[in-house]
């Protein structure tokens, strides 16, 4: 059987708003389809380069802001891999001169991206006889809305999701008493779904960690196994309303197997105010973050923000540490989970440190002069730069510390454990 | 603020259907981020309509106008200036345009190019461009006098893109005569006769005909102290006039 062609043509000779806005809905990073809006006018090969990295979220400058010109192309090739873009739409592809199709296709060529050129008709001298050496499928306008019409709903539909609702600040005993009180029949069952799900994925995750007997006393938890348990269950909060809900599910959990788990807002001694409740790499975050196109810069602050990696734990990362989607990393005995929302931006490093040919036992971050494991110092440069560059606080656990494990993140989201004396019965 | 041709004292706003279908039209584009055109002859209340709409919007609109066959980098440059209120950074169309995706993004606004007729194809390309892109949030109303449709509908990317359209045309005489007596003072008890020979004979259905003719007379009523216009009167502004808007 054939293989699918790799470049499609779609000529709208109406060259219609409707196909655009279908190109949009297509558009999702998360399903690895991206769009191309190249600036009319003849742009440039670094232009159109510039062009593909807004097209994945990038800054208009970052190439300039970043001071990464030169490696424009190859940081085009090295985020379209970490963002797994298997679609490339390019509009209006009549304004392209032939020397920017050839990129393009060498690109997907390269990525093995399918390329979806959408045109309204003739294109440029050139072009043709470049395509008459691939094999193209072309497609109409009705064509083309109908073999993509559901992905474009589907991605409507997921979008109709709406906010988090706010919860009440009650312990967990009392929790979701409160929220059944307080909270509108619609969002009591939006948190409730959240809580009792978070209550089956903590007691799956603890039922190891029982004696094989029962015993009065459960014996001590090891801190780490909380933390990156903990970690793994709040990473993906929409934001602290949801990570909340999550922890006072958690707390049930532990509490019904003979362990408290405490929560209490650490207070930043400096300035006033509350350390939330994670996840700091929520999706704002994340797209404020994926607007750099330094691979190094958005995996460093990623995995501070996500695990609280400070820069000796980010230094002693290797390449396999990092899984082969970006979905965890891998912390001593302790396994982080990455929101898939940020997975590119840790991905990006692992795909440019596997292009240059690092192995898995190889540095993740390594010193760009000499190429080898860099200090602290100078990982705690970089977190630092991006923080400023990108207006995100890195606060006060800014990496003096050495120590680096999941019982860091634990004391830094002001979480402790204690053993209970007695199993509560209420729950037996 | 929307104001009348020739800063007519004691003037009102006449609800035409061309006002109210404007108004309507300005909030809609706004309503769904879209593109729309008003277009139709000189002189038949464009500006003054889309001004008053615009006046009532929260929304903030940035007006504009370019000079006949602007550039790209022209339009670049223009808006820039327009959106963030300093000139125009000396950098490449290209790094520009990303500064102006970036302004566009991150509010909901409307920017109205006034005079759209001298807007040449890459122009057109340009501002759809910056329309189409995904992180844009902003309406864009092209007014036009004539010729402006002919331009815009040329071009096939902005004929399927017109989202509301409306088209200026003289006042009917049925329309002057309901309209024009809420216009002035000085109609408001004037004979239909006399309405319908200035109109004959200089307002043709023309907004900007009749401010005209309305400040002249309303100065001559003043001086003679008449409250309406008449025959008399309308005689003597068609002669200041030059013998009429038809005088030649």
């Amino acid at each position: 059987m054939p293989a699918e062609p790799a470049v499609h043509l779609v000529e709208d000779p109406e060259d219609s708003r409707d196909l655009v806005e279908l190109v949009g809905a297509l558009t999702n990073r998360l399903a690895g389809r991206a769009a191309l809006h190249p600036t009319p006018g003849s742009p440039s090969s670094l232009q159109l380069a510039s062009d593909l990295l807004v097209s994945l979220g990038k800054r208009f400058d970052a190439l300039a802001f970043e001071r990464v010109r030169t490696r424009a192309w190859e940081l085009v090739d090295i985020w379209m891999a970490a963002e797994r873009v298997r679609h490339l739409f390019v509009l209006r592809g009549h304004l392209l001169a032939a020397g920017r199709w050839r990129e393009l296709l060498e690109l997907a060529r390269r990525g093995g991206i399918e390329a979806w050129f959408v045109f309204p008709g003739r294109l440029p001298a050139g072009v043709e006889s470049l395509l008459a050496t691939m094999s193209c499928r072309r497609w109409d306008p009705s064509s083309f809305a109908a073999h993509w019409g559901d992905a474009a709903r589907d991605g409507e539909a997921e979008d109709e999701e709406a906010e988090f609702p706010e919860v009440p600040a009650e312990e967990f005993y009392t929790f979701r008493a409160a929220c059944r009180r307080r909270l509108s029949p619609a969002n009591f069952e939006r948190v409730d779904r959240t809580f009792c799900e978070s209550v089956r994925r903590t007691l799956a995750a603890i039922e190891p960690w029982k004696p094989k007997l029962r015993r009065p006393t459960p014996p001590p938890l090891e801190l780490g196994d909380v933390g990156a348990q903990l970690q793994n269950l709040l990473v993906d909060s929409s934001g602290s309303a949801e990570a909340l809900v999550r922890l006072r599910g958690a707390q049930v959990a532990y509490f019904r197997e003979g362990w408290l788990v405490g929560f209490q807002p650490p207070l930043v001694p400096s300035d006033s105010g509350l350390v939330p409740l994670g996840p700091r790499l929520d999706p704002a975050t994340a797209s404020r973050l994926r607007r750099l196109c330094v691979p190094r810069s958005t995996a460093a602050i990623a995995l501070f923000l996500v695990a609280d990696l400070r820069s000796v734990g980010l230094t002693r990362l290797d390449v396999g540490d990092v899984d082969d989607e970006g979905r965890s990393v891998c912390v001593g005995a302790h396994r982080f989970a990455v929101p898939d929302y940020a997975r590119s931006l840790v991905m990006a490093q692992f795909v440019e440190r596997r292009r240059s040919g690092a192995a898995a036992s190889e540095p993740l971050f390594v010193h760009p002069g000499t190429g080898q494991r860099p200090p602290p110092s100078a990982l705690r440069n970089v977190l630092r730069g991006v923080a400023t560059k990108m207006a995100i606080s890195v606060g006060v656990h800014d990496s003096f510390g050495t120590q680096s494990d999941a019982s860091v993140w634990l004391r830094s989201q002001g979480i402790t454990v204690a053993t209970l004396d007695w199993v509560p019965v209420l729950y037996q | 603020v929307s104001r009348h041709f020739l800063d007519l004292d004691g003037a009102s706003t006449i609800p035409t259907q061309h006002l109210l279908l404007t108004r309507r039209a300005v909030r809609d584009i706004c309503d769904a981020a879209a593109m729309g055109a008003v277009h139709g002859d000189a002189g038949l209340g464009k500006t003054f309509a889309v001004e008053e709409a615009v006046g009532a919007m929260a929304a903030p609109v940035a007006w504009t106008s370019f000079p006949g066959r602007p550039t790209m980098r022209l339009v670049a440059t223009t808006l820039v200036t327009l959106l963030t209120g300093a000139p125009a950074p000396e950098r490449s169309r290209f790094q520009l345009t990303g500064m102006l995706v970036e302004e566009l993004s991150y509010r909901r606004r409307l920017v109205v190019v006034d005079e759209a007729q001298r807007l040449n194809r890459e122009c057109i390309e340009y501002l759809r461009h910056l329309h189409d892109h995904p992180r844009t949030t902003f309406a864009l109303l092209l007014v036009g006098g004539d010729g402006c449709w002919q331009v815009l509908s040329r071009e096939p990317m902005l004929r399927s893109r017109i989202y509301r359209r409306v088209v200026f045309r003289p006042l009917t005489t049925r329309q002057v005569l309901e309209g024009i007596r809420a216009f002035h003072p000085i109609y408001a008890d004037a004979p239909e006769q006399v309405i319908l020979f200035v109109d004959d004979y200089f307002g043709h259905g023309n907004l900007r005909n009749w401010a005209s003719f309305t400040r002249s007379a309303a100065q001559l009523c003043r001086e003679h102290r008449r409250a309406n216009v008449d025959e008399e009167i309308a005689r003597n502004v068609f002669a200041l006039h030059g013998g009429g808007i038809d005088a030649s």
